[in-house]
């Protein structure tokens, strides 16, 4: 278990895209999402209002939520296409966008603790991102790398008929540039094993740590083939945006400030 | 601050309904707003004013400008609707900086000073500042560390040490294997204390300083010779180090040293006298330097 806080790596620009993401995600999943996703109905009681907001919150998921049968076989789950899970409970939407939800998807959240966590590594590894790639280029390796993200779950899990939602494909497409752009960066990490310490350790050991402990997911709950598909589809993109000149004179000032940090006072 | 706290207890009534948490991000948004625009337009909070009390931003004359304002009302918010733990934070982060700059001041790199102060707070005057509020103690080898920077060097303590890291990542990965937690969170930290020992003393009786300690421009001397520790008492030093930092039964000791090194003259913890050493800044920098270093490992800005 280990949890980045921050790192210390400066940015030359406000990272506005990062933190506008991260309010656009705060703000669907506080006041557009069913509130069964902040506030779980309680299971033990025979409510009608708890059971009706259970149901609003898997309406809602498979309404905007990406489902790896649909996405492959191209038709709703509601017409019951060949070879999908059977999906027992709940009414299907009629008239879903198949492709839509593979956006929208990404901009929805499980619990507070998905989107808290989700957040959080936004927040300590999108900034410099951003910085290195310029606004619209982040905007685009965060959208596409989701959805690789999604469709690389959708492509090992191809009878899968539950909603997929998050945006940790995203995420972990952000990580992926990370580690091609500051894998020396140093990370401050709160760690559980290896002694409960916080401490920097280098953004490659946190992000590799990452990367294999996916392999190692026990739980059902967490579609981890999207985490490694989206970082790697992250790593990709990053190394062909890294071409372009825009992104190479960032990188050079980079370089060029670490060496006049080094060699200053203040 | 009396306005502040009846909006979360507002809001922390209405945070019973369908929606806790949004409840909670409206309280966030209102406190956020309101301090904000008072330290942007008026220079602080009212409350803040009437103690004749301004917010400033260090390097800058005037008022501190709207997105510094915005980014110290945002922590400063975000803790203070966290119940207990954020409340904790909020209330003690103040107390552990020489200058009592909390979290949002640290965050914002901002300040709160008296309304007469001259203008502007440099942060290359901060260091003399600090000094100022609170006289830096000495000892027989020079001016001794202070508590927090030495905290502070702690984070950074495998800063120079990529076989360290790499080992940390190696017993974080022990989490996938198949074991009973109890196992794993013992068999983990106890090969991590066993190497952090080693690679200490190592570290220690050699160059009387880690990474960490470097970047600060801080030393470990035997407080009898000023020379580096001994091995043997570098050893003595990084168990005791190793077992009160990292096995959660002894952090009452923890506790203890801490104390015993904000409170005692040479700032020495239970670890320093059983190795009987005192950390001073490094003699081989300027005075000047060291105390810039240190600075800006407070500040968070440790190259």
């Amino acid at each position: 278990m280990a949890v980045p806080l921050r790192d210390d790596l400066p940015t030359r620009r406000f990272p506005w895209f990062t933190l506008t993401l991260i309010v656009v995600n705060v703000v669907i999943f506080l006041f557009v999402q069913p509130s069964a996703f902040q506030n779980p109905p309680s299971q033990d009681t025979y409510s009608v209002a708890e059971e009706q907001r259970t149901r609003d919150a898997e309406d809602f998921a498979y309404r905007w939520g990406a489902v790896p049968c649909e996405l492959l076989s191209g038709q709703t789950l509601a017409d019951q296409p060949n070879d999908c899970n059977r999906v027992p409970t709940s009414t299907l939407p009629a008239g879903k966008s198949i492709y839509l939800a593979l956006l929208t998807a990404m901009f929805l959240h499980g619990s507070v603790a998905h989107l808290g966590g989700n957040m959080l590594f936004l927040w300590v590894f999108g900034n410099n991102v951003e910085d290195r790639l310029g606004r619209a280029k982040y905007l685009a390796l965060y959208l596409v790398g989701g959805a690789l993200g999604t469709i690389g779950f959708a492509a090992v899990n191809h009878n899968e008929s539950s909603p997929l939602i998050g945006a940790s494909g995203a995420i972990a497409a952000v990580m992926g540039a990370y580690l091609l752009f500051h894998p020396k960066g140093r990370i401050l990490t709160a760690i559980a094993t290896a002694a409960f310490q916080v401490v920097y350790i280098p953004a490659v050991v946190v992000l590799a740590l990452f990367f294999v402990t996916q392999f190692l997911t026990p739980d059902n709950q967490v579609a981890w083939e999207a985490h490694v598909a989206g970082m790697v589809a992250g790593f990709l993109l990053a190394i062909a945006l890294s071409r372009l000149a825009s992104v190479r004179r960032r990188a050079a000032l980079d370089t060029a400030d670490v060496a006049l940090r080094a060699g200053t006072e203040f | 601050m009396i306005e502040l706290i009846a909006v979360v207890i507002g809001l922390s009534l209405v945070g019973r309904s369908e929606r806790p948490f949004a409840a909670l991000a409206i309280a966030w948004l209102i406190i956020a707003v309101y301090e904000t625009l008072t330290t942007a337009w008026l220079g602080a909070t009212p409350g803040k004013l009437a103690v004749g009390l301004r917010v400033v931003a260090i390097d800058q004359t005037g008022r501190a400008p709207l997105a510094g304002s915005a980014k110290r009302a945002s922590v400063n918010a975000a803790f203070s609707v966290l119940p207990v733990v954020g409340w904790i934070l909020w209330l003690v982060s103040p107390l552990t900086d020489p200058l009592g700059r909390g979290i949002a001041d640290r965050a914002a790199n901002t300040m709160v000073v008296p309304r007469a102060t001259r203008l502007p707070i440099a942060a290359r005057d901060l260091a003399g500042y600090a000094d100022g509020a609170r006289p830096p103690r000495m000892s027989a080898f020079g001016r001794v560390g202070d508590l927090d920077v030495r905290t502070r060097s702690r984070l950074r303590r495998v800063v120079d040490a990529p076989v360290l890291a790499a080992a940390i990542g190696l017993l974080a990965l022990a989490a996938s294997l198949p074991v009973s937690t109890a196992t794993l969170i013992i068999g983990s930290s106890s090969a991590w204390v066993v190497l952090f020992v080693f690679d200490e003393t190592r570290r220690v009786h050699r160059t009387g300083a880690t990474a960490g300690h470097r970047l600060a421009g801080l030393v470990i001397r035997d407080h009898r010779t000023g020379q580096a520790p001994t091995t043997g008492r570098s050893f003595a030093r990084a168990v005791m180090l190793g077992l009160t930092l990292y096995v959660p039964v002894f952090w009452p000791f923890l506790l203890l040293s801490l104390a015993m090194m904000r409170l005692n003259r040479q700032a020495r913890g239970l670890h320093d006298f059983v190795g009987r050493t005192v950390v001073v800044a490094d003699p081989s920098l300027d005075p000047e330097a060291q105390r810039q270093r240190a600075m800006r490992m407070r500040l968070g800005r440790a190259a």
